[in-house]
């Protein structure tokens, strides 16, 4: 790749690798802070930093994850994959794409930047809660640049999200009906709806809050700001799962050997997946007294009958299927596993007399690391063994995957399942430090080291991408001899328009399976 | 009335072994359809629906759905309309960053928390507590563990809740739920449970020591 392509490449899978390789730099800086964070909370008292640096790492580390890691690759994943899902050459509006890579990498340094500056980067947690980050409270530069470099990062993912609408709407390939559009690609249908109808409230909340801090009073109390930020705020959550959920799937139905199960009832479900997402913001602010606490309990609970729906499917389309248990599907069938804590707590503090004691606690932490580490890091590390090879053209090592995968299901347990004690025992959140009379220690001790474990399990990644680029493996265009979406009807990687002959005929949500199928039949009638 | 930590368990005792029968029952499944999966040589099923078992078992999540809703929805309602009934005391809630206090304005007692010494709250047994409770500054929250109870501060609107403290909160340190800037982990006030008559002392002592 030339410079000349690094900065202005329109191609989509090259902006979409350089979204990819800027967010796992962006991860492996936010997974160091977690482990400074997770060093600090080793023993009560103040060993490893102040607690300025403290406030400030747990800070960043939240904001890189969400806005700089996860919700980049969630849209970078489908700025590859859909237009090669849905048999076109090229995304809608590619030169947008690139934009909305720059905003959001120069975004994510307009961040760390406040690092450099004299009071040291932001301080005012991830949603930057009015008026903790207001003018009075969080003075200095470091929070201004906070509230810029997301507001671009953001702005850029927005820009990322009407891309991907458009080419689901207008890219289709002859026969790619919406309703043999694959698994994923509905995801990322679903993912990019909320992305244009959320995101830009965040963009609004974050210019109010920057209009006050510059001495304008226009927020509107602290009520008004967090109904802005959680009708981002919970939405964000989907688009961080739904891309992973649709890889997963996919991985589950292509290593099983199986047609994904239940197409018809998952495309409703995802649907009022993504509605009820919209409507469910209010279950963040239970102990505020200033929202309806049942209506946000009913629709937040009622998030059982689409979860339940994509868990009937997942577990479905492995059913009466021949399992290769490859690393992508063992990280696809740890998604499963790891998401449901994540799932069913989140039942749990959907429930306002539970929450009235879960909220702002260590119940929440765990809860929402086993949602955004189930259900998105195990959903990433799937997607990146099995899509690896298509756009490499060079697998990746299966037995470090395992290896990987290991100690990554290891690490995420230890971690976080002593939080659920740790929070029920009244631990707070976002605290440098606890009293040792409360005897938190040894939880704390076995979250850390299962802390260490994830980033060990990191490594080994990292390892693993080194090896198996040094000594490659080609892949063919089918890497797996089972693909059954377009994209793997293509070399790999695929030539700059995508597909080089004439594309299979589209029949269903699994056209190359179709063919097989057809091929078979050939067979036997000769 | 006010027993939050009953409402608490009444909604815990439910949804934890519902939670839990759920985790073992999906990951069950999962565990079968695997190893089953990974012995079979046979060519993989071909069904790729089942509309009478998806439709039945959307059902299931429906009426799942309502119980637990049910639950949540009653209980939360009993702490919502705690009845005014018996003997209330009032307790204003000061928060600023990063102390906490507790005025009663019947008895124009104030506890005020320093650096040095957290708030002590001292309340009667058993007795509903009317508070009301607003911030000077950045958004607080009243936090309880022992009572399973939390209620977020404002500086710009007044927050009111009514608790009443059984024994088993007595002793208990009670920290600022929410986030607050450089203080928030020293921010706490301490729970001082007494019985009535007790308590009816402790007044008397310290107005005495206001004169």
């Amino acid at each position: 790749m030339t410079l000349l392509d690094f900065v202005g490449g329109t191609d989509h899978k090259s902006v979409a690798k350089r979204i990819l390789a800027t967010a796992f730099a962006f991860m492996l800086a936010g997974g160091a802070m977690a482990m400074v964070i997770r060093s600090e909370l080793l023993a009560p008292g103040m060993q490893v930093t102040s607690v300025e640096t403290y406030n400030a790492l747990f800070t960043i580390h939240g904001s890189t994850m969400i806005y700089l890691v996860v919700t980049p690759v969630a849209l970078a994943l489908g700025l590859y994959f859909l237009p090669l899902q849905i048999g076109s050459a090229a995304a809608a509006g590619p030169r947008a794409a690139l934009l909305g890579y720059w905003l959001y990498a120069l975004g994510g340094l307009t961040m760390f930047s406040g690092f450099l500056t004299k009071g040291g980067a932001a301080k005012a947690a991830w949603p930057a809660f009015d008026p903790l980050a207001g003018a009075v409270h969080s003075p200095g530069s470091g929070m201004d640049l906070w509230i810029a470099g997301v507001f671009l990062a953001v702005a850029g993912t927005l820009v990322l999200g009407w891309c991907l609408l458009l080419t689901t709407l207008r890219k289709r390939a002859p026969g790619m009906t919406l309703l043999r559009m694959p698994v994923f690609t509905w995801t990322m249908v679903a993912t990019s709806l909320m992305v244009v109808f959320a995101f830009p409230v965040l963009l609004v909340a974050l210019a109010l809050l920057y209009a006050e801090r510059q001495g304008g009073d226009v927020m509107g109390g602290g009520v008004t700001y967090q109904h802005l930020f959680w009708f981002f705020g919970h939405p964000v959550v989907y688009v961080m799962f739904f891309p992973f959920l649709g890889a997963v799937l996919e991985v589950l139905a292509v290593f099983s050997g199986r047609r994904f199960f239940g197409y018809a009832a998952f495309v409703g479900s995802i649907l009022l997946f993504t509605s009820l997402s919209m409507s469910v913001w209010g279950h963040h602010m239970f102990t505020t007294d200033a929202v309806a606490n049942g209506y946000f309990a009913l629709t937040s609970t009622a998030l059982i009958v689409p979860a339940g729906v994509e868990y009937f499917d997942a577990i479905a389309t492995m059913w009466g299927g021949r399992i290769r248990a490859s690393a992508a599907f063992l990280f696809a069938v740890g998604f499963l596993v790891e998401f449901l804590i994540g799932g069913l707590s989140g039942i749990w503090v959907a429930s306002p007399p539970i929450d009235f004691h879960a909220n702002n606690s260590y119940v929440v932490v765990a809860h929402l690391h086993f949602v955004l580490v189930g259900g998105s890091l195990f959903g990433i590390f799937a997607a990146a063994y099995y899509w690896w090879p298509k756009v490499t053209g060079w697998f990746l090592r299966e037995s470090l995957g395992k290896l990987h995968f290991l100690l990554f299901a290891v690490g995420t347990n230890l971690t976080f399942l002593p939080q659920f004690v740790l929070g029920e025992d009244g631990m707070t959140r976002r605290i440098a430090d606890y009293p040792a009379s409360e005897g938190w220690e040894g939880l704390n001790v076995a979250s850390s080291i299962g802390a260490y474990v994830l980033g060990l399990s990191i490594v080994v990644f990292c390892v693993n991408i080194a090896v198996s680029w040094v000594v490659p493996r080609r892949a063919a265009g089918d890497a797996w001899g089972a693909g059954q979406t377009l994209e793997w009807a293509t070399t790999s990687p695929p030539p700059p328009a995508n597909f080089a002959g004439p594309l299979p005929e589209v029949r269903s949500y699994a056209p190359l399976w179709d063919a097989r199928e057809a091929d078979a039949r050939v067979e036997v009638a000769a | 009335m006010g027993d939050t930590r009953g409402s608490y368990f009444d909604v815990f005792d439910v949804y934890l072994p519902v939670a839990l029968a759920v985790f073992v029952l999906v990951c069950g499944f999962i565990a079968l359809a695997v190893s089953r999966g990974r012995r079979r040589t046979a060519e993989p099923s071909r069904r790729r629906d089942h509309h009478v078992l998806e439709g039945a078992y959307v059902v299931v999540l429906v009426l799942v759905t309502a119980a637990l809703l049910g639950l949540t929805l009653t209980v939360q309602d009993r702490i919502a309309e705690a009845p005014a009934s018996g003997p209330a005391e009032q307790v204003r809630v000061v928060a600023a960053k990063w102390h906490w206090r507790f005025e009663y304005p019947r008895y124009r007692i104030v506890q005020q928390g320093t650096d040095d010494r957290p708030a002590e709250l001292v309340v009667p047994r058993d007795t509903p507590i009317d508070f009301r409770g607003r911030s000077l500054d950045v958004i607080h929250s009243f936090w309880v563990p022992q009572a399973r109870f939390q209620r977020e501060l404002f500086n710009d609107r007044v927050s009111g809740w009514r608790l009443a403290f059984s024994r088993d909160t007595d002793g208990g340190m009670a920290p600022c739920a929410f986030y607050c800037g450089l203080g928030h982990r020293t921010m706490r006030f301490r729970v001082t449970v007494l019985e009535p008559a007790g308590f009816r002392a402790w007044v008397a002592r310290r107005r005495s020591e206001a004169r």
